[in-house]
């Protein structure tokens, strides 16, 4: 099973976290169904010629958030429900990850405006067309 | 955790000029270790001294528990080495050697004979002084790889090694290490190759071991720092508590490299801009010969 992550050894981030964002976008993009089972640790270490440790890292992160769900035996699975965390959680990550934005973005000198096109062309980057729009 | 490796004030001298100057290591079970320096640094006298290939001048070395010096041959053949020339004999035959590695090794993969020619490239009836150096090379790791050992060792094994060689490396490196209980020590100058392999970082520079620690240490610890030639200035002193490795200090903005950023105290970093490095950065950051570049 080739589930085709890009990933770019000496970019300065570490390549576990690239694994998970990979995952995570390929999700968004719909690459990735739910239910559907990942590429054994093992596997994907081998495909990406890779530590098997560097994914195993990369899916316990994935499982902390809880996108990915372990059956014993059976390997790793794409979530299925549509909302993995609870209302609480979620609203709390996406307000941690606004805020460090926002103060990352501001001590670098962007602007209100521009830190909010800067959100809005990555989100277009990751959604399809129609719903970007809407 | 059982230790594969082991050195304890470790030298080795050739007449005035230290290879190796008092190393101590311990290498865990488990752990795929890439070792870092500049040409010369030592480290392909360290690793024939842990192989028991050399002899040491001062200090102790073990492998797998046993003396290196006097390494028995059981222990001898739960580890692999490939050197970075060529050590096979050249009179054999591929196959013959192949055969010969079968009886001797008790872990030995035969089903990994057929990837000597299929995977690897290298044809089973040319004598091994026959084949091209890439040949040898590719040769001697499929044969290391097929030993299953506990312990595996490479020097330089990028080098040599066509793009397509490499990718098929990293393969087979990444299989080898599904095996927690199996360890891998590899010297090398791809720092990609670290990246993706390496559990753990060993630098060393001028003989010494300068930095031994977890990938992922290295990586969050090292920081750029940019900032205020002013405030520079002010919190010198603050910053040296994560020690400097690096320092440009220009008319307005002054850029310096911290090994440990978690030293730093809070409001040190408040007014900077930090950045992480890429590995390469790192490796020429902690190497003394590093001015050059």
């Amino acid at each position: 099973m080739n589930i085709q992550l890009h990933i770019n050894p000496n970019s300065g981030t570490p390549l576990y976290r690239q694994i998970a964002d990979e995952v995570k976008s390929a999700f968004l993009r719909g690459y990735l169904k739910p239910g559907q089972k990942l590429p054994s640790v093992r596997e994907l270490a081998s495909q990406l010629g890779i530590n098997p440790t560097t994914v195993v890292k990369a899916y316990d992160l994935l499982a902390n958030e809880r996108l990915l769900i372990r059956r014993q035996g059976k390997g790793a699975f794409v979530a299925d429900g549509q909302q993995p965390l609870l209302p609480g959680e979620r609203q709390e990550q996406v307000q941690e990850l606004a805020h460090r934005l926002a103060i990352e973005a501001l001590r670098l000198g962007f602007g209100p405006q521009e830190i909010l096109a800067e959100v809005q062309s990555e989100i277009q980057k990751l959604l399809p067309k129609k719903e970007s729009e809407s | 955790m059982k230790t594969v490796l082991q050195s304890n004030g470790l030298e080795r001298r050739f007449g005035d000029k230290t290879a190796v100057d008092r190393v101590d290591w311990q290498l865990p079970q488990g752990t795929a270790c890439a070792l870092l320096g500049p040409n010369g640094a030592g480290k392909s006298t360290l690793l024939r001294m842990l192989l028991g290939l050399t002899p040491v001048s001062a200090g102790e070395c073990r492998l797998l528990g046993a003396s290196s010096w006097t390494l028995p041959p059981e222990t001898r053949a739960r580890v692999a080495f490939v050197a970075e020339q060529n050590l096979l004999p050249s009179w054999m035959r591929v196959s013959e050697l192949m055969h010969f590695h079968r009886r001797l090794y008790p872990n030995w993969r035969q089903d990994r004979e057929k990837e000597i020619q299929t995977l690897w490239e290298v044809p089973l009836e040319s004598k091994v002084g026959q084949l091209s150096k890439g040949q040898q090379r590719r040769f001697a790791l499929a044969l290391a790889l097929a030993q299953d050992p506990e312990l595996l060792i490479l020097d330089e094994p990028g080098s040599g090694l066509d793009v397509a060689a490499r990718r098929l490396l990293l393969k087979q490196l990444a299989d080898f290490l599904s095996d927690p209980n199996r360890s891998l020590v590899f010297s090398t100058h791809i720092v990609t190759d670290v990246e993706r392999i390496a559990s753990h970082v060993a630098v060393m520079d001028q003989g010494t071991l300068v930095a031994f620690e977890p990938l992922e240490t290295l990586q969050e610890q090292i920081r750029r720092l940019r900032m205020p030639t002013e405030l520079w200035k002010q919190n010198k002193s603050q910053f040296e508590q994560g020690e400097i490795l690096k320092l440009d200090v220009g008319d307005l903005a002054t850029t310096v490299v911290i090994r440990n950023v978690t030293k730093l105290p809070q409001e040190a970093l408040s007014a900077t801009e930090s950045f992480s490095l890429p590995l390469e950065d790192i490796f020429l950051a902690m190497v003394r010969g590093s001015e050059r570049a």
